[in-house]
């Protein structure tokens, strides 16, 4: 990349044509909306096999004995794994970087720790043959006492989940965040101190589309495509767990149906698909099942969390002290980074002296919790959001108003080392309070009805769980320009869904005044595109979206180079402008890009162009080192939700009359998708909030299908109104934050809150399911999230 | 998930399905819509050995109204059709309203009353309303037709009073007068794609402000779709004030035994069989 690639002169000045009116659709809309993209599903050989995994019935127990013979017995079965077929033992883990916390084996080998984990697998000629080949595995266990509650899970004598012999008391990992000034005298000197305690329940991703591989493996080398935010991630745990170099497994990302942090770990389906392919020499498929996806993936943590807080006599935040416990399942994977991250959220978004953070994350035999939408955010924003809302009402001052006291202001630093760039939390909050309506409302409301706020932060573009080396966490992309002028763009970045490779492409297409057809891209192969760590973190837009940019300048300033002493100008007069070139001083000189390309090769001898481009948060692993006063994002989103709803007393039954969503990312690229993005978090945020609870019994889930775990249907969804034309962000790609991620945090504490307005009774944990609102409104338990 | 094996058969007359019906014995399933069979049969919640398609046979498929018999609903007809007619919406909006919180558009394209009420789920939206309106079942069998009263249709969770090779051709509603009316209410958490937690239907019939007649059927709080007898009799004889219709919520209530399950408890079951016999009487009340 040239050390020129950020200068203002070869990057566009603000003057947007596609991304600033928005004249563009997706560049799959059209295979999407016909049914001719490609998903993992769609993948089809002549000869390809279908692949079963087996699982465990019980979720703690040891494996006696594993007798296969009856499924070989049955006619078209072509493979069966078990632990023995791994026989190195790697196992699987998230973080390459931390590939000795690596915790799950491929097969279970003597020990399964949850129900659904994975013992065998199969591979026959079709679906029916497999799964009846699956059925006749005899798989003979001792039933050991598992554990389900992660306070249980710490005490000396309980059952040891993982990492057994350690003497960890499954404390699988913690998290410390200290700094600031001294926070005993912060509390002492405080006008008002409170000691509040949340907890929140197991929600799962859903995406729409389940986990699934389809493998090869020929001339040596594997090829799996794969239902994954992270190829290049996957490349490197399935090499690892396969034994073999990094260079012989290419990992391909197709069309994906959804992640939001499911497709975050590696998974033991598509190691098993691999290895079936090698054995077999045939092409296998392996489509997790729903209840598969639900029972044996991954779920947002269910937090407990503690917190005592510290505020000045004028309501200003002093100080905050918490201690949050994660209930993590058996196995880390991206629970490592959860957890982590929980202590992380608890800064955003306000000032404050001083804080004493500690998370936990507990080995429990509990199905797995990860990543999920924000990694913790949403549990950690409603808990300490609810927080800010008791405290407002406790020293009698307006909640609005209360939040911006102790509001984050542009270049604020925080303690902890957060350091903020743009930033217009206090615009949303004043947003979203003057569209719901609170002043005309605010002390005429009827009985059950309430308004409610919630204020939250959250990264743009964070690293790999936040490291110093570039080559593990940059976004990097490589652009083609022929003689024609059309660009080839190749994005490691993955699309999963949300859009972010029209957004490159139109990032790219923008910097060089072409049309959006003119740029074509290829995205997420690990042996075709350059490298990239992921969608996770919302760090596509803005680590990816700065390196196409980059990629795309690299490009113009080669071009003009070769261009500007022909027109005998300097190169940083040029720009390019509705497919030409054009110099800014001279309006007689321009040229068509195909005619500048034609020329460029004939001077370089034949060359085409390319342009290449990266992008890294420069900051320092100290968050793993005991210090964690570093800098976790480039950038910072800054959200308000408010809920304006009616709660009917008899019922429990909430009535959302709207919901307004205020969200500072930056500039939108593309706003309708910034606009799906923010009603979908919506969406997602009420099903937290309302409608979605995994109900389970020691580990096995008793809802694992769409008729029992109530997603939000279209005619559930509130009356939305979306704002996000706040302040560019200078660092962002075009001026652009993250829009999809941090948004679903605001939702669950602003109906929260507006709950407890309507009813007079604080909650302090979700879902605000309408039985559970009966039942605190009777004063009757409610123990659903106790196990 | 694989759907497992099973031979389909599609007879052309209710004759001929009635007697593969009675030959084949349990190991055979009547299907219309299929919504209730084909998803439990791939999860293995019940097998069938032979699905007997009754949708190629003629004259199934029928929505009429009779000013003496009144609605007239064929086992082929739609949920979807029902929910949508101008006929039903005019003459029996409260049938049009249960038809149409049942699963989804796309259930209801497929699925059809007479099937919800055969499938005989203790949810079901179709039952309480048949109930209250004291709706006729039409069946046919191998040797003879029959009417079954709503009243003796149901016999448990998946149990009904169809004996072997009987096939529902048919539901009969009898007309609404002038002062009666009917409602449905379903209390579910989502507003479509959801089971409900509890239903209550009430029919009531009003003369100089007195109620001279009333019925009431709960959903989703016993093994069938249930009458309750002690709440009927409450407002029978009285104007409906809202003490008389508290009492007879509260009659109701107290007459039924639900289940606590993973959709909601039975003490929040039991308060919604009062809060909602309160408000379907109400909207009874309301459409006079």
């Amino acid at each position: 990349m040239h050390k020129d690639c950020d200068k203002h002169y070869f990057k566009k000045p603000e003057f947007y044509r596609l991304t600033g009116e928005n004249n563009y659709v997706r560049i799959d809309a059209e295979d999407k909306v016909t049914g001719h993209g490609q998903y993992v599903g769609d993948i089809m050989f002549p000869d390809m096999l279908t692949g079963r995994m087996v699982r465990s019935p019980y979720a703690r127990a040891r494996i006696i004995s594993i007798d296969t013979s009856e499924a070989e017995k049955v006619p078209g079965v072509k493979c069966i794994l078990t632990a023995k077929d791994f026989e190195w033992k790697a196992k699987v883990g998230n973080g390459e970087f931390a590939a000795e916390f690596a915790d799950k084996e491929v097969l279970c080998s003597e020990i399964v720790r949850q129900v659904g984990d994975d013992v065998a697998a199969v591979a026959a000629v079709d679906e029916e043959t497999a799964q009846i080949a699956a059925d006749l595995i005899k798989v003979e266990y001792e039933v050991l006492p598992g554990v389900f509650d992660p306070f249980e899970a710490m005490e000396d004598d309980a059952p040891e989940v993982n990492w057994e012999g350690k003497g960890l008391n499954n404390i699988g990992m913690q998290s410390v965040m200290k700094a600031g000034t001294d926070i005993d005298e912060e509390f002492n000197n405080a006008a008002y101190v409170q000691h509040r305690e949340y907890s929140t329940h197991r929600m799962v991703h859903a995406a729409m589309e389940p986990h699934g591989a389809v493998a090869t493996y020929r001339n040596g080398t594997y090829t799996i495509w794969m239902s994954t935010q992270m190829a290049y991630v996957d490349q490197f745990w399935y090499a690892r767990c396969l034994g073999v170099p990094e260079n012989h497994v290419r990992v391909i990302k197709p069309l994906v149906g959804g992640g939001f942090g499911g497709k975050l770990d590696s998974y033991s389906f598509g190691l098993c698909a691999a290895k079936m392919a090698e054995l077999t020499g045939r092409p296998v498929r392996m489509i997790l099942t729903r209840e598969e996806v639900f029972q044996s993936t991954r779920h947002r943590h269910p937090i407990y969390m503690k917190i005592d807080t510290a505020f000045g006599a004028d309501g200003k935040l002093l100080a905050k002290k918490c201690y949050h416990v994660l209930d993590g399942g058996p196995y880390g994977g991206s629970g490592v980074a959860s957890c982590a991250q929980a202590t992380l959220w608890a800064n955003f978004p306000y000032k404050m002296n001083s804080v004493d953070f500690l998370a936990r994350r507990v080995y429990t035999n509990n199905p797995v919790a990860g990543a999920m939408r924000g990694y913790t955010a949403c549990q950690v924003h409603f808990a300490h959001d609810l927080n800010m809302q008791y405290a407002a009402d406790q020293m009698g001052i307006d909640p609005v108003e209360f939040r911006k006291i102790s509001a984050a202001d542009p270049g604020y630093v925080a303690p902890a080392g957060l350091a903020i760039t743009s930033c217009a939390y206090k615009e949303t909050l004043d947003t979203a309070a003057k569209e719901i309506g609170w002043y005309e409302k605010k002390g005429k409301m009827k009985k059950g009805e309430g308004i409610g706020f919630a204020g939250t932060g959250f990264v743009s573009g964070t690293g790999f769980a936040v490291l110093e080396a570039p080559n593990q966490s940059s976004a990097c992309v490589t652009l083609r320009m022929n003689k024609r002028g059309m660009a080839t763009l190749y994005i490691g970045s993955h699309d999963i869904g949300q859009g972010s490779d029209t957004v490159m492409t139109a990032i790219v297409a923008e910097e060089l005044g072409l049309p959006m057809d003119m740029v074509k891209t290829f995205m997420s192969d690990t042996f075709l595109t350059p490298w990239d760590s992921g969608s996770y973190g919302s760090r596509v837009t803005f680590l990816a979206g700065n390196a196409a940019r980059r990629a795309a300048v690299d490009a113009k300033r080669q071009l003009f180079e070769v261009i500007a002493p022909m027109w005998g100008v300097m190169p940083q007069t040029l720009e390019c402008l509705d497919g030409k070139v054009i110099s800014k001083e001279k309006a007689e000189l321009q040229m068509s890009i195909g005619d500048a390309m034609f020329k460029y090769m004939t001077v370089k001898g034949g060359d085409e162009l390319v342009g290449i481009g990266s992008y890294y948060h420069r900051t320092d692993n100290s968050q793993y080192n005991g210090v964690n006063t570093t800098n976790y994002a480039p950038a910072y989103s800054f959200s308000t939700g408010a809920a304006h709803l009616t709660v009917d007393e008899e019922t429990g039954v909430l009535d959302i009359d709207e919901f307004v969503f205020a969200h500072d990312c930056g500039r939108a690229l593309n706003r309708r998708a910034v606009e799906g993005q923010l009603e979908g978090s919506i969406g997602m945020g009420l099903g937290y909030a309302v409608y979605e609870h995994t109900v389970t019994k020691e580990g096995k889930i008793l809802n694992p299908n769409f008729r029992d775990y109530r997603l939000p249907t279209a005619l559930d969804m509130p009356k939305m109104r979306t704002f996000y034309d706040f302040t560019p962000d200078e660092e962002g790609p075009l001026g652009a934050k993250e829009a999809g991620e941090g948004s679903a945090a605001p939702v669950a504490p602003a109906i929260a809150n507006a709950v407890n307005m309507a009813t007079g009774i604080y909650f302090t944990e979700l879902p605000l399911d309408p039985e559970h609102i009966w039942r605190a409104m009777r004063g009757l338990k409610d123990d659903r999230n106790s196990k | 998930m694989v759907l497992p094996q099973f031979e389909y058969l599609a007879p052309t007359t209710i004759g001929e399905a009635c007697n593969l019906l009675l030959e084949l014995g349990s190991s055979a399933k009547v299907m219309a819509g299929a919504t209730d069979l084909i998803p439990p049969m791939r999860d293995k919640a019940f097998t069938a050995e032979y699905l007997i398609d009754i949708k190629k046979i003629p004259g199934l498929d029928y929505l009429e109204y009779d000013e003496k018999e009144g609605l007239k609903i064929g086992a082929l007809t739609t949920l979807r059709t029902i929910e949508t007619s101008p006929l039903v919406k005019e003459k029996n909006p409260a049938t049009a309203h249960a038809a149409k919180v049942i699963a989804s558009t796309q259930i209801r394209a497929k699925g059809t009353m007479a099937g919800n009420i055969c499938n005989a789920s203790p949810s079901c939206d179709s039952g309480p309303n048949l109930l209250a309106q004291g709706a006729k079942i039409l069946v046919q069998g191998p040797n003879k037709d029959r009417v079954i009263a709503i009243e003796d249709f149901f016999l448990g969770v998946k149990k009904t009073s169809l004996e072997p090779g009987e096939i529902v051709t048919g539901i009969v509603i009898p007309p609404l007068a002038e002062n009666e009316a009917a409602a449905y209410i379903k209390h579910a958490v989502r507003k479509a794609m959801d089971l409900a937690i509890i239903g209550v239907a009430v029919k009531i019939k009003v003369e100089n402000g007195i109620c001279t007649d009333a019925k009431i059927a709960l959903g989703a709080v016993a093994t069938t779709p249930i009458r309750a007898p002690k709440a009927e009799e409450a407002l029978i004889g009285k104007e409906l004030t809202d003490d008389v219709i508290i009492k007879a919520s509260e009659e109701a209530m107290n007459s039924c035994n639900p289940i606590s399950d993973i959709r909601a408890s039975a003490e929040y079951r039991k308060d919604m069989i009062r809060v909602f016999t309160k408000r379907a009487i109400k909207q009874a009340m309301e459409s006079l």
